[in-house]
């Protein structure tokens, strides 16, 4: 019969841990290299405001953003998507009435100082619009990215 | 000492030091081999690019995208021309597919539908490759 030998093997086994550490250190390193020299991708939130905001403008110039029963989405041609990664802003200047569509913690985050640097708070574009007489002051918010996907 | 079956206990002794080694190799291997053309960079680059010419598009209007590179990436990754750009009316969006089993997808906000989607060659030129697509 075999007889194990266990004497000494704790020290083995630790030995696991400081392997798997090394591999971790080889290993990430690579890939933070890939990272850096590849980059983080393309940034397109900035450019995707200024189109919706410009889009914004032509619709706020045809059509009333105030009466009761505007529907952005059908009244200025804008996919329901914009709900969940965008934020449109419109505030009249004579009488101060606001009016937000999709998201609208978007309007603090604008305004965070420290967000301008960090890739995971929207951009922002703040314009001012004079339409019949009256101003609006418009800010839209972008925070979409590309998503990855699976395919056949 | 005895030496008989040694070799044995060796691999035994340190299988799963080599089986980890090789999930972690194997893992590192898919993750170079995705980023050595860049092809992650391309799928995101051609689905917001795509997604801008759509936003900027009205109804009518039939548009052409040089594609050319998009196309020799998937070429060489052996991905299906029919399966490089596909559009989704329903959700508004367009997915960019360079490499098989992985793509990137993009929304548009302009509320519009794409039809008649496809590659074909340039007139101009017969080594760029345009896709061509109509927004109703």
């Amino acid at each position: 019969m075999r007889k194990m030998n266990k004497k000494g093997m704790a020290g083995d086994y630790a030995m696991f841990f400081v392997y798997i550490f090394i591999v971790f250190i080889i290993w990430g390193g690579l890939a933070a290299g890939i990272f850096s020299f590849f980059g983080d991708g393309y940034d397109f939130k900035e450019a995707e405001a200024e189109i919706l905001i410009n889009n914004v403008e032509v619709c706020l110039r045809e059509k009333d953003f105030f009466s009761g029963e505007f529907d952005i989405y059908y009244s200025c041609g804008f996919n329901s998507n914009i709900n969940e990664e965008h934020m449109i802003y419109v505030k009249r200047a004579s009488d101060d009435e606001e009016i937000i569509f999709g998201v609208r913690d978007y309007i603090n985050q604008c305004e965070f100082v420290g967000g301008k640097e960090n890739i995971n708070f929207p951009e922002c574009v703040k314009k001012t619009i004079s339409v019949r007489g009256e101003s609006f002051e418009v800010i839209v918010g972008s925070n979409q990215d590309s998503r990855g996907i699976l395919s056949g | 000492m005895n030496r008989k079956g040694d070799g044995a206990d060796i691999i035994r002794n340190n299988l799963a030091y080599m089986l980890f080694f090789l999930a972690v190799f194997v893992a590192m291997l898919f993750f170079v081999s995705s980023r050595m053309d860049n092809v992650a960079f391309w799928e995101d680059f051609y689905a917001k690019e795509i997604a801008r010419v759509i936003d900027f598009s009205k109804q009518g209007d039939e548009v052409k995208i040089d594609v050319t590179m998009a196309v020799q990436l998937a070429r060489k990754n052996k991905v299906e021309f029919d399966k490089i750009f596909i559009f989704d009316n329903e959700e508004g969006s367009v997915a960019v597919s360079l490499s098989r089993g992985t793509g990137k997808s993009f929304r548009y906000f302009n509320n519009v539908s794409i039809e008649n989607e496809g590659t074909e060659l340039s007139e101009e030129n017969v080594e760029v490759r345009q896709l061509i697509f109509n927004i109703k």
